[in-house]
């Protein structure tokens, strides 16, 4: 095993890290600001992907994958804001056994439409000829396609820091995060706030939805699949917080594959592990926000 | 006026409960009476249908496999109805989604068993769920056939007279492919695996035969990436990492696809000899990105069977849902098929009955005429593998070069059975 294979570990590690963080940086900011834990939020980015095979079969496999990216975080944010208006609007200050509930609701009700709409069948979604390809790494090819993860990733992560600290939004954001009422209190409307903050997390889902469409089988159970995986980042990193996403996912990412290359058998468990010591040592995550008093 | 009531309730309960035992009580006595001909068993309520329930796994991954047993479930099931049915009665097909979830597998099989009073489970995709379901059907001494999930402990340590398997198992697969891989040069392999039951059994058969017949052979990593995963990347990547000659995987439907577009722009293709399950429905829906060239194996792929019926059958599948059928199609429907014959041969739907008929059967399924033997209700069925390369004539890639390697030569001796059945 020499240098270059720990390059293309590492490289392979990020592009997981790249697309859990992407969604995890939605999940985050919707608790952030609005202290909800969106169960929804991987069915978000499951009908991303499911849009992303239709617009690809519609446009063709040539390009048909990148205006899918846009087509599907349109869909995912409209879908978002078909449920914070209708549900989530409802449940603000009740108890979180209620908003978990109704999320999880959502859950299942999206999951049977995809179902109607698309079917059982998995499906396999063709890259853009332009990133179809590899590019040599120390001798060692590597998918474009994976390295397009990590960029958009870091382009994703760019714009969310800038939206937050560079925008009157974002002020308003991070006001929301400390204290809704008192934003309210100078005039800011909340709500309309909270909508478009729950429509940024779901438009950042539904486009994940459909990279990971690019990248393995488009199927059902991938809303689950990767809201675990969205928590586990998010409990690392810290419910709420941006940078903790892009800590929390690249811990993960990198943690699973050495874990995988050094210790396969054991490679699962070391995600739960570090789960454990970060929730041992700083319960609400390593940039996570305390308790809201 | 309650007391008034209760006299005529009692008496048409009474009534009920003897109408509902009359058709039970009467229809096994009337033809054993001498039989007065073909109208009087007609008139002893031939109508009633037989319930059968598929309890199988149509939703993620595997979801792929489910909806192809539903199809060829429903096929033989309504072949069967259009000949007059089984017993003279015509047959029903409960189906039901198990999610994958061995526990939900539990509660549907009870219910099919206990509620719906079912005469016959047919089973899951998954061995896990697979496993679970056989201890209900053995609880409550019902028929379970299984045909696409394939874990070998379903025939010896979870057996149960009750239990029959028309797919190969995991020992003969992976034994089937290790014959397969000790004819190659290649002498430093790795494994990848899903992370459950099938995963772990087969490659461990794989491994401990190709060691048996290749000592020079050494495994340099073995990979155990979880059923579903969505990232294979940092599996590939590692697998390659250790300079492998060959890699033999486990993985199948979603996930085979998954692995195959993202090991593809790795170079992993060029770099090793491959083999996993790509059977026709990862062909199918993998299209133009199929690899040409890496070996397939699977269990019952239309393409490579040779009988006297196969071509009938891709006819009609073909006509009626507009697709090929594929592995998992083709032995459900075997299975509705080789019980159905079992009923016809006992005489009855009695569950000891359609065993005695069953065990030594010489069954003529789609692959070819096969043999139940008695120790594990093992059919012989063959190992099929061949090397992947587009078939014009079908619109996906299938197979050339095709190997058949008989269920017999494979499976684990009656010894070997017995020493692990309880």
């Amino acid at each position: 095993m020499g240098i270059d294979d720990l390059v293309i570990q590492f490289l392979a590690g990020l592009t997981r890290a790249g697309l859990l963080f992407i969604v995890a940086a939605g999940l985050s900011l919707v608790f952030g600001a609005m202290r909800v834990i969106n169960l929804a939020h991987g069915s978000m980015f499951m009908v991303g992907a499911f849009v992303a095979s239709s617009v690809v079969a519609v446009a063709g496999g040539e390009y048909g994958l990148l205006p899918a990216l846009a087509v599907s975080a349109v869909a995912a944010a409209a879908l978002g804001l078909a449920i914070e208006v209708g549900v989530l609007r409802r449940l603000y200050g009740r108890e979180h056994l209620l908003q978990l509930l109704a999320t999880f609701a959502i859950v299942l009700i999206v999951s049977d439409l995809v179902r109607l709409i698309w079917g059982e069948e998995n499906l396999s979604v063709t890259r853009p000829a332009a990133l179809a390809g590899s590019v040599d790494v120390l001798g060692s090819p590597f998918p474009s396609y994976n390295l397009f993860i990590i960029g958009l990733a870091l382009a994703v992560g760019g714009c969310l820091w800038l939206l937050i600290n560079r925008t009157g939004l974002g002020r308003d954001i991070r006001a929301a995060i400390v204290d809704p009422q008192m934003l309210g209190g100078v005039g800011v409307n909340v709500t309309r706030l909270f909508s478009g903050v729950f429509v940024l997390g779901s438009g950042l889902a539904g486009m994940a939805g459909a990279v990971a469409a690019g990248s393995g089988a488009v199927g059902l159970g991938m809303d689950m699949d990767i809201l675990i995986q969205a928590f586990a980042v998010t409990i690392i990193g810290g419910l709420g917080s941006i940078p903790g996403a892009l800590v929390g996912a690249g811990i993960i990412g990198l943690l699973d594959a050495f874990g995988i290359l050094f210790v396969p058998r054991l490679a699962l468990s070391l995600i739960f592990l570090a789960m454990a010591i970060v929730l041992a040592v700083r319960p609400s995550g390593l940039f996570g926000l305390p308790e809201r008093a | 006026m309650h007391l008034g009531l209760k006299g005529p309730i009692t008496a048409l309960l009474v009534v009920l409960i003897v109408a509902a035992c009359q058709p039970a009580a009467s229809s096994p006595t009337t033809p054993a009476s001498g039989g007065p001909g073909p109208s009087a068993s007609a008139a002893t309520g031939s109508g009633e249908p037989i319930k059968t329930a598929l309890i199988t796994d149509s939703a993620g991954s595997t979801s792929l496999f489910g909806v192809a047993n539903i199809n060829g479930a429903r096929m033989a099931v309504d072949e069967l109805n259009a000949a007059g049915g089984v017993l003279s009665r015509p047959v029903e097909l409960i189906v039901r989604d198990s999610k994958s979830k061995p526990d939900i597998g539990v509660q549907l099989t009870r219910d099919a068993i206990l509620g719906d009073k079912v005469s016959v489970i047919f089973g899951p995709v998954s061995s896990a769920v697979a496993a679970a379901m056989t201890e209900v059907a053995k609880e409550n001494k019902t028929p379970i056939f299984f045909h696409t999930s394939n874990t070998q402990r379903l025939t010896t340590e979870l057996f149960h007279k009750y239990a029959f398997m028309v797919g190969p198992n995991t020992t003969m697969e992976g034994r089937g492919n290790a014959i397969a891989a000790a004819a190659l040069p290649y002498k430093k392999w790795a494994v990848i695996a899903p992370d459950y039951e099938f995963g772990h059994l087969q490659s461990e058969a794989f491994v401990s035969k190709l060691r048996q017949l290749r000592p020079d052979v050494e495994i340099v990593t073995e990979q155990f990436p979880k059923l579903g995963e969505k990232e294979f990347t940092p599996v590939i990547t590692s697998v390659l990492a250790g300079n492998p000659e060959a890699v033999y995987s486990a993985n199948f439907a979603g996930d085979l696809i998954t692995f195959t577009k993202q090991a593809a722009p790795l170079g992993f293709f060029d770099k090793v000899f491959f083999t996993s399950l790509y059977e026709t429905d990862a062909l199918q829906a993998l299209g133009a990105e199929a690899p040409e060239g890496v070996r397939g194996y699977s269990r019952a792929p239309f393409f490579a069977i040779e009988s006297p019926t196969i071509d009938g059958f891709v006819k009609s599948y073909l006509d009626r849902y507009g697709v090929y059928p594929s592995d998992w199609a083709i032995m459900a429907y075997d299975a509705v098929k080789l019980w159905a014959a079992g009923v016809e041969k006992a005489g009855s739907l009695d569950a000891d009955a359609l065993v005695s008929a069953l065990e030594g059967y010489q069954f003529d399924s789609i692959r070819g005429t096969v043999t139940i033997r008695p120790v594990d209700h093992q059919a012989g069925v063959s190992v099929y593998s061949g090397t992947v390369k587009q078939d014009p004539e079908v619109g996906f890639a299938t197979w050339t070069d095709i190997k058949i390697i008989p269920g017999a030569d494979v499976w684990l001796s009656e010894d070997e059975v017995k020493a692990q059945q309880p």
